[in-house]
């Protein structure tokens, strides 16, 4: 039984791990989507919010510092790409996908002009697990819940936070209704516009975050490419998730959990191919949007740009 | 408006594709000190055109970057030009082939298997070029050749080695996508680790991949779970991953490819290097002897394709009589007394 439970808490431990940077990225999609703005750039902008991460606490000698600089320059792209979709109004999808590559070939380029080609990882100030007194006694949970990183904290906390501002205050309704009917807003004095910077950047905030959380909290070091698709399935989580953020708190551990089972098939040596196990997380998302969650609706003008009149 | 909208994004996707699988040609025009002539007569060695394909960037501390490295040494050595070019997709390959073959490059090398199909194609319709394809088995008369390090002997070494340092009797090995190299470089530690000890329980696991590190990282922390206290972990940069874990669980890790020590001084106690730098020399030396043979080479320890890293800080820590066995076991694949092909 202690075995047991040993081995459950490792599950749900590594559960959440793999959770957090889905989660953080997919909060920060809510809002842009909740606007009106998808953007598939989340990839893109995860990764040099990953290379920002450690090279402000490379730099400036704190974790914190780290992510400090990863947010900001989450929320610059998240401006640039503001002004690209709804100022330029240029195809979402385009400028996502070149988001995507300029994150690849920039924090590429950039790691080996800070890093240098081939030189060991930079020793760096990272987050390291903080127990929270008292609750990280109780079984199983204290282990998994209060037993992580600040970043891993500040990530479940946003939850709450992102539902009470999105569905408890007037700046959430704005943000909603000019996802929803933007023309409606505009009539009303709502600045479609700035709603929709405002969205963006702080998806853009969001995605540094995750990207940060991966390269100060999961690891110390940055290395290319170091996302490997987590941006794609952060968009996945937020369908899944039904644009809300407690859904995609529900998603992102189911995502997580799927790909901490697959670990541990493999290593307790499960006689399945590999394939299969690897499989597993994309598996649970086909499955969740065939039939469980039900229909998800999308904001009614997701993706669309707005025109005023 | 939207018209320089689409430069500018132009603009973004061409610094991104210029970036990022940049066609970095390092031909400096080497500095020998005559100008290359093409006198053969004399016996005068003509300045060779070296181009590396790479499947990978040259910064990943693993399988790409000792390539690079092995570039850089015949660039020294033989005063070679070279060029070369990272993260070549299997589209582009052939291309990349033809291009340096028609600009009258004398030996292509693509760095990895996959490139095989490629080169055989190519290499027919360019006989006076050399072509070479490492961690492969092809040959095609006259001009394609493929050399490779036994990676069944790395990881054979790396296998006795963590079986002779395990306490708990559980050892583990990540690979990252399931391809010949990788896959012969787990399997051989299997056989190395049972060849100590029959009843060493080996886990072996792979993520799929080459770039997801927290997937390495996570793989390893479950096997350390099931009780494994010395992991090795063969999947480029992802590696990285599993050599953190062990390090913040605070046991061993085997580094595999290069020397790993400087990674993690405290948790990596010593590598089974695959010197590729060691494969491209060969290649040139061949090509400089005219001895090059439309043939598959399989280079090992004897060829110090192969070899053993120092045991850095550990040199202490580690009990002499393993040091011993593990220096007889190279000596006797040197010599090859050991075929690890019977030990299963």
């Amino acid at each position: 039984m202690t075995d047991f439970l040993k081995e459950l808490t490792n599950f749900l431990a590594a559960d959440v791990r793999t959770a957090v940077p889905l989660l953080l990225a997919a909060t920060g999609l809510i809002f842009s989507e909740r606007s009106g703005i998808v953007n598939i750039g989340a990839e893109g902008m995860m990764l040099i919010g990953a290379l920002a991460g450690v090279a402000g606490s490379y730099f400036l000698g704190h974790a914190w510092m780290g992510v400090l600089v990863a947010a900001l320059v989450g929320v610059l792209l998240g401006l640039l790409f503001g002004f690209l979709v709804v100022t330029a109004r240029a195809s979402q999808i385009v400028i996502g996908a070149a988001f995507n590559l300029l994150g690849l070939g920039l924090t590429t380029s950039l790691a080996r002009v800070i890093f240098g080609v081939n030189t060991s990882p930079p020793p760096i100030d990272a987050f390291k697990p903080v127990a929270v007194p008292g609750l990280s006694r109780i079984p199983v949970l204290g282990e998994v819940i209060f037993h992580q990183t600040q970043l891993t904290y500040l990530a479940l906390v946003l939850v709450p936070v992102t539902y009470f501002i999105l569905f408890k205050t007037t700046l959430g309704l704005k943000v909603r209704a000019v996802g929803e009917y933007p023309r409606a807003a505009d009539t009303v004095g709502i600045n479609v516009y700035r709603i929709r910077y405002g969205a963006s950047m702080v998806c853009g905030m969001f995605c540094g975050l995750a990207g940060a959380y991966l390269s100060l909290s999961l690891l110390n070091f940055f290395t290319e490419n170091m996302t490997a698709g987590k941006g794609f399935i952060a968009l996945a989580t937020v369908i899944f998730g039904k644009w809300n953020p407690f859904g995609v708190l529900g998603a992102a551990l189911v995502f997580g959990a799927g790909e901490a089972l697959q670990y541990r098939l493999q290593a307790a040596g499960a006689n399945v191919p590999y394939q299969l196990l690897l499989m597993i997380p994309y598996l649970l998302t086909i499955a969740a949007l065939a039939g469980f969650v039900g229909r998800a609706v999308p904001p009614a003008s997701s993706g669309r740009p707005y025109v005023k009149e | 408006m939207k018209k320089w909208m689409v430069i500018l994004v132009a603009a973004a996707l061409l610094a991104v594709l210029s970036a990022g699988c940049g066609s970095n040609s390092g031909s400096n025009s080497s500095t020998g000190s005559q100008a290359p002539s093409t006198g053969e007569a004399s016996g005068e060695k003509k300045q060779l055109k070296i181009a590396l394909l790479l499947p990978g960037p040259i910064n990943d501390m693993g399988w790409n970057a000792s390539a690079y490295e092995g570039l850089k040494q015949a660039e020294e050595k033989y005063g070679a030009s070279v060029a070369y070019v990272e993260n070549v997709a299997q589209s582009d390959m052939e291309e990349n082939f033809r291009g340096f073959a028609l600009q009258g490059y004398d030996l292509i090398i693509g760095h990895g298997f996959q490139f095989g199909d490629a080169a055989m194609k190519v290499a027919s319709q360019f006989p006076n070029v050399k072509f070479v394809v490492t961690s492969s088995n092809i040959s095609q008369a006259p001009n394609l050749a493929s050399v490779n390090i036994d990676n069944e002997m790395q990881g054979f070494v790396m296998g006795a080695v963590a079986a002779l340092l395990t306490k708990s009797g559980t050892v583990g090995a990540i690979g990252g996508e399931q391809i010949p190299p990788i896959v012969g470089s787990v399997e051989g530690f299997e056989k190395g680790a049972k060849y100590i000890n029959p009843h060493i329980e080996v886990l072996t696991a792979y993520t799929g991949n080459f770039n997801d590190v927290n997937k390495a990282k996570e793989t390893a922390l479950a096997m350390i779970a099931q009780g494994a206290d010395i992991i090795m972990a063969n999947a480029n940069q992802a590696g990285l991953g599993s050599i953190q874990a062990c390090q913040e669980k605070k046991v061993l890790a085997i580094g595999s490819n290069m020397d790993q020590n400087p990674i993690a001084p405290d948790t990596v106690v010593v590598s089974v290097i695959k010197s590729v730098p060691v494969l491209i020399s060969y290649v040139v030396d061949l090509i400089y002897n005219n001895e090059f043979e439309a043939k598959f080479y399989n280079l090992g320890v004897k060829e110090g394709a192969v070899y053993l890293s120092p045991w850095h800080g550990f040199e202490d820590k580690i009990p002499q009589d393993v040091k011993d066995r593990v220096a007889g076991i190279l000596k006797d694949l040197e010599e090859g007394k050991l075929d690890i092909q019977q030990y299963k």
